[in-house]
């Protein structure tokens, strides 16, 4: 049996319905319940989000061979050691330049010391091959240009590291946005070539890639390469045969780069669940004129497979309340996985930014007048959450435990982002992350 | 500049936080980037409390660097004095803001509050650390509560046997215990234990789990017990001055038994040991 896009696009069940509603479904050209329209609105108040520099944590992990180095203050290396949440007894691969007095009072002193750090740092660690020097709130206050300390430390350092330069500021990127900045400093580097090649962008688990790369060449893709590499210094090229597919939804500025350099930018839902991975691979396959029944061998044994491994936490989600602050912007397509393959409600998706091109496919899934707020009040946001009552919030590390007292339970968005959550053969483990919670309070539930 | 790949101590204002924190009734306005939020977690996740520490930030961005900063600022000191309705308010800045010279301070004192204890904190990012910070909080907290009642100069210091005259059990304030200390609530609990058995009531113990009224109570005390120096030295030292009260910080114990002697205090280096 072929099984064609469209049958991986529709939900997995329907929810239960009244007879008024089956009589409009049966009436609607697409299956599926009624979708389209979110609503939007802003808000803009205290935002209670990472700033950029806490992508290096997994940017660190996926190239070994590099090292980055942020600029900035005190605040910068505290906040790191915080997040990265872990006692470092080996040498990190990440570290900050702590600005002092002197560095503020004149900037040439400032470039003397960094040059001296680099030196220093790359004397004591010989097996780095690209070194970012990451851009703080104070050292753009102050306007140092990194980017010319990184020209300058290039040439002084020519043929063992290459020197590059963004943005992590809390001023200039909100959390995953980080990565967004440092694959635009990659860029620059990679080669023009108009070979053809799907190129898979955003940080991805290993394994993951792996197993997303043995899917693709089974479906007859030609070459298929990631950005970020493992190796930073075997950077893909680029050019008008590249296919673009977005692995993560944060990434606007590095897509929009790409397609300037010629590249094709594939669209489709990202790799979330049974139904968006599916998608997703059939968008690339397609983009490279696969034929369906080469694609459908291949998915349509994962898809069931998926769906099984769904079935046991989509028993616990289903009909379950669902309220998402805003964190990594991963936040609309993990939404619309949880109310689609796991039957729940959404209450409200927060975001921190939309980009309304790369989240086109999936606002076109989410169910029509899903409540989305771009942005964030923080307290204004918390107040909603206690006058809806939410069965689940997803939410950041600040704010869970608080909300747990407050008897609401919570999920902590940041494993979104450090677990392997990609792909048919993670659909069940990701909905597990959601059912967890609510599983917990179950057995510590007392009659 | 310096390369660090791990650092004991954060910034100076997560010390003000610690302050802020520890105590009740009292509300930070902290001008700052997005990003700073992170801070959050210190108390939420290693401290796990069940609230998040009262602290409003402006986060702002590139876009609202573009305009009125110190608006930003006033805005977010209104809504957090409305919503939180603190009995003391600290005003201060992280790095970042520091740069841009808003003086959250000075705006919040000219918003006409009225009678809430508002203070203004500076607190250097590119010099001092945490505990420094927190020093520095406490100090200036303490300071700005207890300037009404400030002895006449020339008002002679307190007697050491103050307590006998008034009929009464010694007592003496704990000073310094915070969260994200190391051990605090234990140790306030096991020192207020001993104490207790050596005839010596405590009177505050502060910040942690202090309102500001209470932070006016510690005059009442006759000598402060300087727990954690490196949050409690500035203060100590301040009350010595200004209100000649005692300061309790050696570990000696024969050291600690003659000071208790001197005090006219009851206990000494062991039990049954009389006044």
């Amino acid at each position: 049996m072929v099984l064609s896009p469209t049958t991986w696009s529709e939900p997995l069940a329907q929810p239960s319905q009244t007879e008024a509603a089956q009589n409009e479904e049966a009436q609607s050209t697409a299956a599926g319940p009624a979708t389209g329209q979110p609503e939007i609105r802003r808000e803009n108040g205290q935002r209670e989000v990472f700033c950029g520099l806490t992508s290096i944590v997994w940017l660190h992990r996926r190239m070994p061979d590099a090292f980055f180095l942020v600029v900035g203050s005190r605040t910068c290396a505290h906040l790191i050691q915080s997040a990265a949440g872990v006692m470092i007894f080996a040498e990190p691969r990440f570290g900050t330049a702590i600005l002092g007095e002197r560095d503020l009072a004149g900037l040439a002193d400032a470039n003397e010391e960094l040059d001296r750090l680099v030196a220093d740092l790359l004397e004591r660690r010989p097996e780095i091959r690209t070194l970012f020097l990451v851009g703080s709130c104070p050292s753009e206050v102050i306007k140092l240009d990194l980017a010319k300390a990184a020209e300058r430390l290039t040439h002084s350092h020519r043929g063992r590291v290459r020197v590059l330069n963004y943005s992590g500021s809390g001023i200039e990127t909100t959390f995953t946005q980080g990565e967004d900045q440092a694959l635009m400093a990659l860029l620059p580097l990679m080669p023009a070539s108009d070979e053809e090649q799907l190129l898979i962008v955003g940080t991805l688990a290993d394994g993951v890639e792996d197993r997303f790369m043995a899917l693709f060449a089974r479906m007859g893709l030609p070459v298929v390469r990631s950005l970020p590499p493992r190796r930073s210094t075997e950077l893909p090229p680029v050019g008008k045969g590249t296919r673009v597919l977005l692995a993560q939804p944060f990434l606007s500025a590095t897509a929009r780069a790409l397609v300037h350099r010629g590249a094709q930018l594939i669209e489709a839902p990202y790799p979330f669940g049974v139904e968006g991975s599916a998608a997703w691979m059939a968008a690339a396959a397609a983009a490279f004129g696969i034929q369906a029944e080469a694609v459908a061998t291949v998915l349509d044994p994962l898809v069931e497979r998926g769906r099984r491994a769904l079935a046991p936490h989509r028993e616990r989600l289903e009909g379950k309340r669902l309220f998402l602050l805003p964190d990594s912007q991963m936040e609309i397509p993990l939404a619309r996985f949880l109310s689609r393959e796991c039957g729940m409600e959404l209450v409200e998706v927060g975001v921190p930014y939309l980009d309304r091109q790369l989240m086109a496919a999936e606002l076109a899934l989410l169910p029509a007048g899903t409540p989305i707020c771009e942005g964030q009040d923080v307290e204004r946001q918390l107040e909603r959450v206690r006058s809806e009552r939410p069965d689940l919030v997803v939410c950041g590390l600040g704010l869970a435990n608080p909300l747990e007292a407050e008897g609401i339970a919570t999920k902590w968005s940041i494993e979104l982002v450090f677990s392997p959550i990609h792909g048919c053969d993670q659909a069940g483990d990701l909905a597990e992350l959601f059912a967890r919670p609510l599983h917990r309070r179950g057995l510590l539930a007392f009659s | 500049m310096e390369l660090t790949l791990w650092t004991y101590e954060g910034p100076p204002h997560v010390g003000a936080m610690r302050i802020a924190a520890s105590m009740e009734g009292v509300h930070y306005v902290l001008h700052a980037p997005q990003g700073d939020t992170y801070a959050d977690l210190l108390f939420t996740m290693i401290e796990r409390r069940g609230r998040r520490p009262p602290v409003t930030y402006t986060t702002f961005q590139a876009r609202d660097l573009g305009g009125d900063t110190a608006e930003l600022v006033k805005r977010s000191i209104a809504q957090a004095v409305e919503r939180f309705q603190p009995e003391a308010l600290l005003v201060g800045e992280s790095c970042t803001a520091e740069l841009i010279q808003d003086q959250p301070g000075a705006l919040a004192m000219g918003m006409g509050f009225g009678d809430l204890p508002i203070v203004s904190l500076e607190l250097p990012a590119y010099s001092k650390k945490e505990n420094w910070g927190a020093a520095e909080t406490f100090y200036q907290l303490v300071r700005s509560l207890l300037k009404n009642q400030l002895p006449a100069p020339g008002t002679p210091k307190p007697s050491p046997l103050l307590w006998k005259a008034e009929g009464r059990r010694p007592r003496v304030n704990l000073l310094g215990p915070t969260l994200l200390g190391f051990r605090c609530r234990d140790d306030v609990r096991e020192i207020t234990r001993l104490l207790a058995e050596r005839g010596i009531d405590v009177a505050v113990t502060a910040p942690l789990g202090a309102r500001p009224a209470d932070l006016m109570r510690i005059p009442t005390a006759d000598a402060n017990v300087c727990l954690y120096p490196e949050v409690a030295a500035s203060v100590c030292s301040w009350l010595e001055r200004s209100f000649g009260m005692a300061t309790i910080k050696s570990h000696d114990q024969d050291g600690a038994d003659r000071h208790r002697r001197h005090r006219g205090l009851p206990g000494g280096a062991g039990p049954g040991a009389g006044a």
